[in-house]
């Protein structure tokens, strides 16, 4: 196996490729007897040279990647879009998460035909801490005579194999599939010539991190050990980390090898981290039932608190009565009821008509506030909520609450104060003048029936 | 004559110009369709139902013994289901289309010759035959209620009232009795119907916005079960439900895209071996498939599919014959992404 | 075109159907703050021309959110069927994320010259009429009958300082959250991780954020009788008053060279150049636009910086 003209590094890598090839054929042949047509055959296809021939065909449909074009669609060809090898060294350097955190270790990834992805493995094949793929990227004249004894084959072979992290595609290409977005380079938005078209990579590599950090967070040993005491409230010193609302993308579908090999080996499942909006109506909002005033609901709130608390420290400091003060109270009194109006959203919201239970305690003005949409189907509760002046009485149960909670501090403010903030209530109704059309309708349709 | 090099974008891509919303559900009294805004939401509930044993046994399971034993094992299943108030007899669908204007002028494409020419050859169909053909279809398929699928079957009555918004105001209201017309035909037509297509015609041409809002009655019967559509839902896990019911902020729903393939459910100029029955419109696809049948009925080999019929009309300039130039143009209408990129 | 704006326009109560929930390969929920960008540049090409009203920035404010999902503690999307090939076979499914949303948008807007307020709110409605027809985030804007939230152009002051008006403006805005940068927080938060792990990266402090860390915490209390009574309890490390964080995607940092106009095959427009990039991930804050001293903290601008390859938003509440 070895030859004289070779330099003795070179006779040792090509004695570790043969053996490789042995290897794969002892494997193949394992279940064949020796001397038989299909050995022969098999025989013939793992002789060193014609392997390594057939190996460079299949090197020539894959492609060592870290941004898949597949990762958006997996039926594109890699001849047809072009896919990407960033080294995370060469990426800029940032605060923000791209990439480029990958420089601390990170797993290339293999798109292209599956079926050819041994040849990569081959690929990885090390001697003296270098992969034969490095080897090549170097030109490595050692490996070139260890390949072949055409030199000038194996020179193309070597060539073939370090271009294996160069799109596979004729010249650089995108695809119709593929997201295209204009960005405006801060120019006239009217003029197309002040945008470039942005077209973005998923990184497989840095989905596959992602994943392997998720997934130790959710499997490993140590993260259950944690949880399981968490929920016992044990002594424990690990950490029990708990993603909510994480969701999966599954890419693929039930071929999760063809888009690549890191996909494959996430079985498809690509995490998301939620950017969820918080969702200001409580899941299990109920009627303020059994209260005599919704007001003793809402000052148990946090947020309520916190206004209540600023307002009532700024105003103990004995602040002058000038504009400055006016303002500033102003500005805290517009922020808590700006709270109430979150607050009360949330009841006007509510299947209407709730207000008629039994155990409604809540004075009838406060109803025509919190169950507006009662209206539309009770026609004396519509007749009062247009009628009634109940706007002005929870005007004044605010301003009654208010100075309660408040106290004395409040005082030197005296009754101009307490009717501005009854006309900023009385500003705040966007939804009054909706439903009082609403209902205007509703009684004229009524009258058209009747009559 | 110049030699025609002209080629297919690579990139080509059109927005759709009907845009229906989702259609909600709700219940009520057939002799209440006035006050129609009022109506109960329909919710959807869970059921549990015992399912028999019907499927095909593996040969490993066809052990007799064994047999029983999964017959015996109840195969309790949960389900979705949604049904009208059993004091109510009637189901009313509703929501809203958009008309644009803009066919045949893609949200992206990459060869301008390629963007000229078909904006050329859309202006001289529109030159020719205005939208009129497509728009009196697609109201058709509006005033029959095909929309509602499932839902029409065995209806004792139906009823489609389309009002034409106008900044938030009903600037006219078409209603119609839809069980007068066929889904299996265009022929019906009435005075409404005409002023209908008018309005989404204009709509179409961007003589003016066109915003519908269609309310759809259909007389099932009291407490009958109602049909929103069902969720895809891949690799279900144990003890998942079976059946998904759809719904927007807890109503049952329909999704928009099925409300939109009944609308474009116009292609009858499909071609058909002699032999076989007429099957009536189907929905206007680039292959003239059905999924619910797994069949294209404008397959490229006999030359009738979208592509083949706008390559040869736009590259070769062999304008199809007019049935098939308003199927090109209502793929259009469609939208969707048909660039040649391989 | 270095404007200040000085007016702001409001686009209320947009109902979104069918957005696009996926907004990057490695986020879901709300559309990216790019969405938004897209969307007002698309928008300003309909406002016309000799209007001189420039649409500078951009914020969004998330009323009520439905996505599409479903599963329990990992989401997954509920699919619609596509339909089928030449061949009448289902093709393969390729996973898309959707989500119902009302979304209020907010622009910084410059308006040039004199223009009588009432010219303006007529303006406001066309522009409404025209975002209307337009897709957010690949959704549809669907109508609906709550008709009293009007769009409008409000002028601001020359301070800039909150008025009546402003201050109403605010409210109409509630109950929602706007999302706002809190780039700060993963810089400090990198920044601390690595103290302790040099070589922790941004991933990590940015995954950190995203998720709840509960540590077992032991308090050992001295009884007068002189035994000590311990007692145990697991605490989350989200620090109170830290504000809802949430990842977000906000731009666009480069792979390759940036091509020539022509140069890449396929592209949706060949007379402009091309670049192919990444998603840029930071931490962004749902914020209750009541708490905001002033609506410009909601706003986002997009930058393009050719020569670092970095194409982003960038809200000026931050840092």
């Amino acid at each position: 196996m070895s030859s004289p003209e070779l330099t003795s590094r070179a006779n040792t890598l090509r004695r570790l490729i043969y053996e490789y090839i042995d290897e794969q054929f002892q494997e193949k042949v394992k279940s064949l007897e020796v001397g038989t047509d299909a050995y022969i055959k098999q025989q013939e296809k793992y002789q060193p040279n014609n392997w390594l021939a057939e190996t460079m065909k299949r090197i020539a449909g894959i492609q060592v990647v870290t941004h898949p074009f597949r990762m958006t669609n997996s039926q594109v060809n890699i001849r047809h879009a072009s896919s990407f090898y960033c080294n995370p060294d060469e990426l800029l350097e940032q605060n923000y998460v791209t990439s480029h955190v990958l420089k601390n270790g990170y797993l290339d990834d293999l798109t292209g035909n599956a079926a050819s992805f041994p040849a990569y493995t081959f690929l990885q094949l090390e001697h003296e801490g270098q992969t034969l793929l490095q080897m090549a990227v170097r030109k490595d004249q050692d490996l070139i005579s260890a390949l072949h004894e055409d030199k000038e084959l194996a020179a193309l072979w070597v060539k073939d194999i370090s271009e294996i992290y160069l799109p596979r595609t004729e010249s650089v290409a995108s695809h119709t599939s593929g997201k295209q977005i204009f960005w405006n380079n801060g120019e006239d938005p009217y003029d197309n010539d002040n945008y470039i078209l942005l077209a973005p990579l998923y990184s497989s590599s840095l989905s596959y991190e992602l994943y392997k950090k998720i997934s130790h967070d959710r499997y490993s040993e140590e993260a259950v050990k944690a949880r399981e005491a968490a929920r016992a409230n044990k002594i424990h010193d690990g950490v029990a980390r708990d993603y909510r609302n994480l969701a999966v993308l599954k890419l693929g579908g039930s071929n999760t090898q063809n888009v690549s090999r890191l996909n494959n080996l996430m079985g498809g499942q690509n995490y998301l981290l939620p950017s969820l909006p918080p969702s200001w109506k409580s899941r299990n909002q109920r009627p303020p039932l059994k209260v005599s005033s919704i007001f003793s609901l809402f000052e148990k709130r946090r947020d309520t608190k916190q206004w209540l608390d600023e307002l009532k420290e700024f105003l103990s400091n004995q602040p002058p009565a000038n504009k400055h003060t006016r303002n500033k109270v102003d500005l805290l009194v517009s922020g808590l009821l700006d709270e109430l109006y979150i607050f009360v959203t949330a009841f006007q919201e509510l299947p209407a008509g709730w207000s008629k239970d039994e155990l409604c305690d809540l004075s009838s003005a406060q109803c025509y506030w919190l169950d507006p949409a009662r209206g539309l189907e009770d026609e004396e509760f519509a007749e009062s909520w247009l009628n009634s002046d109940w706007d002005v009485t929870v005007e004044h149960d605010f301003a009654r609450w208010l100075n309660h909670q408040l106290g004395s501090k409040v005082k030197h403010l005296g009754d101009v104060e307490f009717r501005r903030w009854a006309r900023e209530m009385r500003k705040d109704s966007y939804w009054q003048r909706f439903i009082s059309g609403s209902l205007k309708a509703l009684q004229k349709q009524h009258v058209r029936r009747e009559g | 004559m110049t030699k025609n090099t002209l080629k297919t974008a690579s990139v080509l891509a059109f927005e759709r110009k009907i845009d229906p919303s989702d259609a909600l559900l709700f219940s009520g009294n057939w002799s209440e369709r006035d006050s129609s805004s009022s109506w109960t939401p329909i919710a959807v509930r869970e059921k549990s139902v015992r399912g028999t044993i019907s499927n095909r046994l593996k040969a490993k399971d066809q052990d007799p013994t064994k047999v029983d034993a999964a017959i015996e094992s109840p195969n309790l299943q949960t389900v979705d289901i949604a049904t009208l108030d059993s004091e109510h007899d009637t189901l009313q669908v509703r929501f809203t289309l958009r008309v644009l204007p803009g066919t045949g002028t893609p949200s992206a494409c990459n060869n301008a010759d390629y963007q000229e020419k078909l904006a050329e050859t859309v202006n001289q169909y529109v030159q020719a035959n205005g939208f009129t053909e497509l728009a009196r279809r697609y109201s058709a398929n509006l005033a029959s209620g095909r929309f509602l699928w499932r839902n029409r079957i065995g209806s004792e009555q139906v009823e489609v009232s389309i009002a034409h918004l106008v900044d938030g105001k009903a600037a006219a209201v078409y209603t119609f009795n839809s069980l007068d017309f066929s889904l299996r035909n265009f022929d019906h037509s009435t005075e409404g119907l005409e002023q209908l297509s008018h309005v989404i015609s204009n709509g179409l041409l961007g003589k003016e916005h066109v915003l519908l809002q269609v309310t759809a009655f259909a007389r099932v019967g009291a407490g009958q079960e109602v049909f929103p559509s069902q969720e895809l839902i891949l690799d279900r896990g144990r003890g998942d439900k079976s059946k998904t019911l759809y719904r927007v902020n807890g109503v049952a729903a329909m999704h928009s895209q099925k409300i939109g393939n009944a609308i474009r459910t116009i292609d009858t100029w499909y071609p058909v071996e002699d032999d076989v029955i007429d099957l009536g419109p189907i929905a206007v696809e680039p292959y003239g498939s059905v999924t619910t049948q797994g069949k294209a009925y404008r397959q490229p080999k006999q030359k009738m599919d979208f592509y083949n019929l706008l390559d040869n009309w736009l590259l070769k300039d062999q304008v199809p014959a007019l049935e098939q130039q308003h199927y090109v143009m209502a793929i259009l209408v469609r939208g969707g992404v048909f660039g040649d990129a391989g | 075109m270095e404007l200040e704006h000085n007016a702001y326009l409001v686009l209320p109560r947009l109902h979104v159907q069918n957005l696009n929930t996926i907004s990057s390969p490695m986020t879901w929920g709300a559309p990216a703050i790019t969405a938004a960008m897209g969307f007002m540049l698309a928008l300003q090409r309909k406002v016309p021309f000799d209007w001189e009203l420039d649409l500078l920035t951009v914020g969004m404010v998330i009323h009520d959110f439905e996505p599409q999902v479903n599963g329990g503690f990992v989401k997954k999307f509920s699919l619609t069927r596509n339909p089928l090939g030449k061949d009448g076979k289902t093709p393969g499914i390729i996973e898309e994320g959707r989500a119902h949303a009302t979304i209020s948008l907010v622009f910084g807007v410059y308006v040039a010259g004199d223009t009588s307020d009432e010219l303006l709110q007529e303006r406001a409605r066309t522009i409404y009429k025209e975002a209307s027809a337009m897709r957010f985030a690949g959704g549809s804007i669907i109508y609906s009958s709550n008709t009293w939230y009007k769009p409008q152009i409000l002028m601001l002051p020359e301070d800039q300082a909150e008025t009546q008006h402003t201050l109403a403006l605010k409210r109409s805005l509630l109950p929602g959250f706007a999302l706002i940068s809190r780039d700060d927080v993963l810089v400090s938060h990198t920044k601390k991780l690595q103290e302790e792990e040099p070589e922790l990266t941004a991933l990590d402090a940015w995954l950190d954020l995203s998720r709840i860390n509960k540590r077992c915490v032991v308090t050992r209390i001295e009884q007068p009788s002189g035994e000590i009574k311990e007692t145990v309890g697991w605490q989350s490390d989200r620090e109170k008053g830290s504000g809802w964080l949430v990842p977000i995607p906000v731009g666009y940092s480069a792979l390759s060279e940036l091509y020539k106009a022509g140069e890449v095959q396929n592209a949706r427009d060949p007379h402009i150049p091309f670049r192919f990039v990444e998603s840029m991930y930071s931490i962004g804050e749902w914020c209750s636009p009541h708490r905001l001293s002033s609506l410009n903290e909601l706003l986002w601008s997009s930058h393009a910086d050719h020569e670092a390859g970095i194409y982003r938003c960038i809200n000026h509440n931050s840092n």
